[in-house]
């Protein structure tokens, strides 16, 4: 056997996920069945050539964490077969890797460029398949089929693979920058939270504007994305204003600013486009920003409409919501501080952003709400007054 | 790859890149809708697309003419999907199954939207 031979088992297996890619309509149940299978086959195709592992190879360890088990009583449908079928293909994969020859066998893995490139294609095909099953879940969900709560954990699991898969892609064929290996490291745990998926994305943010040479691209996407959580904001905080944690004044102040920054952080984009740099767009950031959208959309959308004030309140805790906000506007005006030379051109009237100490619920505010909150305790009879007491 | 694979490829930024223009255009015009993650979703998945030459970010894309914009974003994402589809996974530079992920979703998120 060689090296050849698994490249054809790579081949077939990216044929068989391409087959899922093209159907009309994406069925989360037999993609969810199928995801178990899949995520440990490739995590052994991806692992089996690293040998003794070196232990700065945190993501592919991180990676090992299966998915959510569905609880006992749920439908789990037949696996889909196209995938089920890929998970073989990733299977014999790594049974090749394992046995491939190496050149240099006390550093097994990072130092044979062959091995890595093919772990690279093989964390591919494993990003690709993990982003399946948010897709589908999104699909059913606009379709007006809920998910269940473990398949929302099983969503969950397979953003964070992507995220981590799309990291080896990135890094494997590059040899010489080991040490960014050790950048990967994601905390493992159930569903990311919105907040969580904010935290990821505003460090990858702060990794594209420290960057010594940023990438135009990882920039470009950055304003998009800062266009998008500007217009979710809006939302969150409508909901914010309807549930009492924001003055109804100004909750309508930051939607108007918020409005007004959704276009002037698009043009920003539009005048990045045009930057050229070496360096290419970084698919793990592209992962994070997806995760990002998935779940500020998971509050404050419905369908393809955007959810009522009300229903976001009632979705996700008006004091959260604002935490997102107030984390979103701090990136904002990051980038608008970092970038300002080309910011400035778009900015009028300094509305690319809102100050995120407005989006604060004030004492006042959740007094009030704390009020609704509290029971009239029962009256409770204290006796005479200690003076009339004789003793 | 060979030039006619790499031709598909360029098709298919340039095909994404307009759709993304007109998304775009759309998110502004229609600042009440949800045309924004439509936008989002086809920069991301031309973002995923590999690069065909150098330089590695896409040169900036003309506006294409049109007078129903959601059909012709409909359209050019469909044609780009057609584009990849036509690139045998053999012999199609690595990401590109990602890539095609992507714009399935990216094509999912603006059916039957109304601008």
């Amino acid at each position: 056997m060689t090296i050849t031979t698994f490249k054809e088992l790579i081949d077939d297996a990216e044929r068989a996920l391409g087959e899922i890619v093209e159907r009309p309509r994406l069925e989360p149940g037999p993609l969810i069945a199928a995801w178990p299978d899949f995520h440990r086959m490739a995590v052994h195709a991806l692992s089996a050539a690293s040998g003794a592992r070196p232990s700065r190879w945190f993501a592919v360890d991180h990676l090992t964490d299966g998915p959510p088990i569905p609880p006992a009583k749920a439908a789990v449908p037949a696996p889909d077969p196209a995938m089920r079928h890929a998970a073989r293909l990733l299977g014999a994969a790594g049974d090749l890797l394992a046995s491939a020859p190496r050149t240099a066998p006390d550093d097994a893995l990072l130092d044979d460029e062959l091995i890595r490139a093919a772990q690279s294609r093989v964390a591919g095909i494993l990003a690709a398949g993990a982003h399946l099953i948010p897709s589908a879940l999104h699909e059913a969900c606009v379709a007006g089929q809920g998910p269940a709560h473990w398949q929302r954990r099983v969503s969950a699991h397979a953003t964070r693979v992507e995220q981590l898969a799309a990291s080896i892609m990135r890094h494997a064929p590059r040899a010489k920058d080991r040490v960014e290996d050790l950048a990967v490291i994601a905390a493992p745990g159930d569903a990311p939270a919105l907040e969580d998926a904010v935290e990821t994305w505003a460090r990858h943010a702060r990794d594209t504007l420290t960057s010594r040479h940023p990438s135009a691209r990882d920039l470009q996407g950055l304003a998009g994305d800062i266009a998008q959580v500007a217009a979710h904001s809006r939302v969150l905080v409508r909901g914010a204003g309807s549930a009492g944690a924001l003055d109804l004044p100004t909750a309508r102040a930051l939607d108007a600013i918020l409005g007004q920054a959704v276009p002037k952080w698009l043009d920003a984009a539009h005048a990045w486009d045009g930057m050229h740099t070496v360096t290419g767009a970084t698919p793990e950031k592209i992962a994070a920003s997806h995760a990002l959208g998935r779940a500020l959309g998971a509050v404050t959308r419905d369908g393809k409409d955007w959810a009522t004030p009300n229903a976001v309140a009632r979705r996700l805790d008006p004091d959260r919501a604002l935490r997102v906000v107030r984390r979103g506007q701090e990136v904002a005006r990051e980038v608008a501080d970092r970038q300002w030379p080309l910011a400035s051109a778009i900015a009028e009237q300094g509305l690319l952003y809102i100050a995120p100490s407005r989006a604060t619920t004030t004492t006042q505010n959740l007094h009030s709400r704390l009020r609704k909150r509290l029971v009239q305790a029962a009256p409770v009879d204290w006796g005479e007054p200690i003076s009339r007491l004789k003793v | 790859m060979n030039d006619h694979r790499s031709d598909r490829l360029a098709a298919a930024h340039q095909l994404l890149g307009q759709a993304r223009v007109l998304s775009r255009d759309l998110a502004r015009r229609h600042p009440e809708t949800t045309w924004i993650d439509a936008y989002v979703a086809i920069d991301r998945a031309q973002a995923q697309l590999p690069d065909v030459d150098e330089p590695a970010t896409s040169a900036p894309t003309p506006a294409p003419t049109g007078t129903d914009d959601a059909r012709s974003c409909s359209e050019l994402l469909q044609e780009a999907q057609a584009a990849l589809a036509r690139i045998e996974a053999a012999d199609g530079p690595d990401g590109l199954l990602l890539a095609r992920v992507y714009l399935a979703e990216a094509i999912t998120e603006v059916a039957g939207r109304q601008p």
